[in-house]
């Protein structure tokens, strides 16, 4: 139970792993596909399996999205064994 | 049978499974605090991913993006990008604050903070802010429920009476079961979601146009402007998509009952592995957009866009299913607002009351008031329910704005030593100020961009600033916890 009057107290016992730089940089794909580069994809044609291009784009990255932060996940837990992590 | 006396006996036997469901998990659990509020911390993966899930797929994913691929066409698309990109940042982060949690035996955000910076007031805004903006996403399920009966029932029965019999449903078995109980409801709403909207995103095209692709080109011959952004509306363009998907999507774990619910998980694993497969939950929000895409054509002129899923099911199927997709909604609308009013409830009681007003409130009475704050926080929503105008869609806007305040508080907390409490609290004081500022004045989207992803780069920016002026704080050596 974290009572009144605690004191901050994690700033030195840190258990705070920060994530590995290739794990950063897939978790970075996602975000330049479906959020910063709209302008390029958000129109209506070519049309696929008659879905308009923004939304198939959308769906079909919802998937890669799965595969990237599967992929960081084997990145992450592979180091966090490396390191002797108690996990 | 009439056909309103049919789907609402079906929207009935739904809910009263779920209810039966929810009193069967809590009955048998002695409840003490920590049980009610984080299920006594054991959730592995599958209750966690139900807990989860039961959490994103709300009133809001199933009337609110319909309802505005319906009246703001293309904008709605920012849905399907921020839920997805919210698992990637939960990815990373949310371990993190999973592995603090159970050090320190946290059970709110609020106890974050505290512990984090040392200061009860910081945690009582924290609090207090956290409660404000819950309030706007349990107005938006209790509307949704008033939408569902309302149509389901022929306009038989108001929107308000509806309002209020479900919101006597949702606080008695709120305060019967706990946060266990809904995570076993969920099974039941999300098979059910799940059925429902495949059958309509399938059935309705199906019905109307034979196939999906005729539905897209006729809409995109009547209305080629509807389909990309800004849609039908003038200002939400790409600025505002990237700025909104950039808000919604950082802010996604810093809703309260998202960050209380972390702490429920098992492991660190358990939460990595939902981030991985969760988004693939987003993909029936495809099947959602199908229906409000073909309601713009077969159903035009809806005086409120969150009708449209029910009103075209209403028109293109039998009365009985028309009754499970709206009791399918009732659940969706149900789940996601008990947990909100739990975790608002708690924190109200055990990060506001007792630390600053009461301190020698005992954990009893801690979870006596709770309870209260149940009653207290519902009607507050049906009241604000029932006196406004606001679609789905804007409601969570509008939280998202507030909530997303903590970002900078949580993520520079974890990962940089140099934060400390002056910037924190400054910087989401003004931030909170920017968002109450730019929403009471009507100027979100401000200049094209989202008003609370405008009050988060402030907020960054103080905070990284008066951190950076004032002194580092060294933490205490016998609080070192072995």
């Amino acid at each position: 139970m974290c009572s009144p009057g605690h004191q901050a107290i994690l700033s030195q016992p840190v258990p705070v792993k920060k994530p590995s730089l290739l794990a950063v940089l897939l978790g970075l794909i996602p975000f330049v596909a479906m959020c910063f580069s709209v302008a390029l994809w958000d129109r209506i044609d070519p049309m696929i399996l008659g879905i308009p291009f923004n939304l198939a784009w959308l769906l079909c990255w919802i998937i890669l999205t799965t595969l990237c932060l599967w992929a960081a996940y084997r990145v992450e837990t592979a180091r966090e064994k490396k390191d002797g992590g108690a996990q | 049978m009439s056909p309103r006396a049919v789907s609402l006996a079906m929207i009935l036997a739904i809910v009263g499974l779920g209810a039966a469901i929810g009193f069967l998990a809590g009955v048998r659990r002695k409840m003490n605090l920590e049980q009610w509020t984080v299920g006594g911390r054991g959730f592995g993966t599958v209750l966690m991913f139900l807990l989860m899930a039961g959490e994103i797929y709300t009133t809001f994913s199933f009337l609110g993006a319909s309802g505005w691929a319906y009246s703001r066409g293309g904008p709605t698309l920012y849905i399907p990008a921020y839920v997805t990109l919210a698992y990637v940042v939960s990815f990373f982060i949310l371990p993190e604050i999973w592995e603090v949690g159970r050090k320190y035996k946290l059970q709110t955000q609020s106890d974050f903070f505290d512990m984090r910076y040392g200061n009860k007031y910081l945690a009582a805004f924290v609090c207090v802010v956290g409660v404000t903006f819950i309030v706007p996403y349990l107005q938006l399920q209790i509307t949704g429920l008033g939408i569902i009966v309302n149509v389901a029932s022929f306009d038989g029965i108001g929107r308000t009476p509806a309002m209020v019999i479900s919101v006597v449903l949702l606080a008695a078995f709120v305060f019967a079961s706990g946060v266990r109980a809904v995570a076993w409801i969920s099974v039941l709403k999300d098979a059910l979601m799940v059925f429902a909207a495949l059958s309509i995103g399938i059935g309705i095209p199906y019905i109307h146009y034979g196939c999906i692709g005729p539905l897209f080109s006729a809409l995109a011959q009547a209305r080629p402007a509807h389909l990309t952004m800004p849609g039908a509306t003038a200002d939400l363009g790409h600025t505002w998509y990237i700025s909104t998907v950039l808000l919604t999507s950082l802010g996604f774990c810093m809703w309260p009952h998202g960050f209380g619910a972390t702490f429920t998980a098992k492991s660190r694993d358990t939460l990595r592995r939902n981030a991985v497969v969760m988004p693939l939950y987003t993909i029936t929000l495809a099947f959602i957009f199908f229906v409000g895409f073909t309601a713009v054509l077969v159903v035009p002129g809806l005086p409120d866009g969150d009708l449209a899923l029910l009103t075209i099911v209403r028109q293109s199927f039998p009365a009985w299913l028309l009754g499970v997709v709206g009791g399918a909604g009732a659940l969706t609308a149900m789940v996601p607002a008990s947990i909100l009013i739990l975790t608002a409830a708690t924190l109200f009681a055990k990060n506001l009351c007792r630390p600053i007003f009461a301190p020698s409130m005992t954990d009893d009475q801690v979870t006596r008031l709770a309870r209260a704050m149940v009653v207290v926080l519902s009607v507050i929503s049906l009241y604000l329910a029932t006196h406004s105008s606001a679609t789905l869609v804007s409601l969570l806007l509008l939280g998202y704005a507030g909530v997303s305040q903590f970002f900078p508080g949580v993520v520079l907390g974890l990962y940089w030593k140099r934060v400390t409490m002056p910037g924190v609290f400054a910087g989401m004081v003004a931030g909170i100020a920017t968002v109450a500022f730019l929403v009471l004045t009507h100027q979100d989207p401000f200049r094209g961009w989202s008003a609370g992803f405008v009050a988060l780069c402030i907020n960054f920016l103080i905070t990284a600033i008066l951190s950076l002026l004032t002194p580092a704080v060294l933490p205490p050596l016998e609080q070192t916890q072995n």
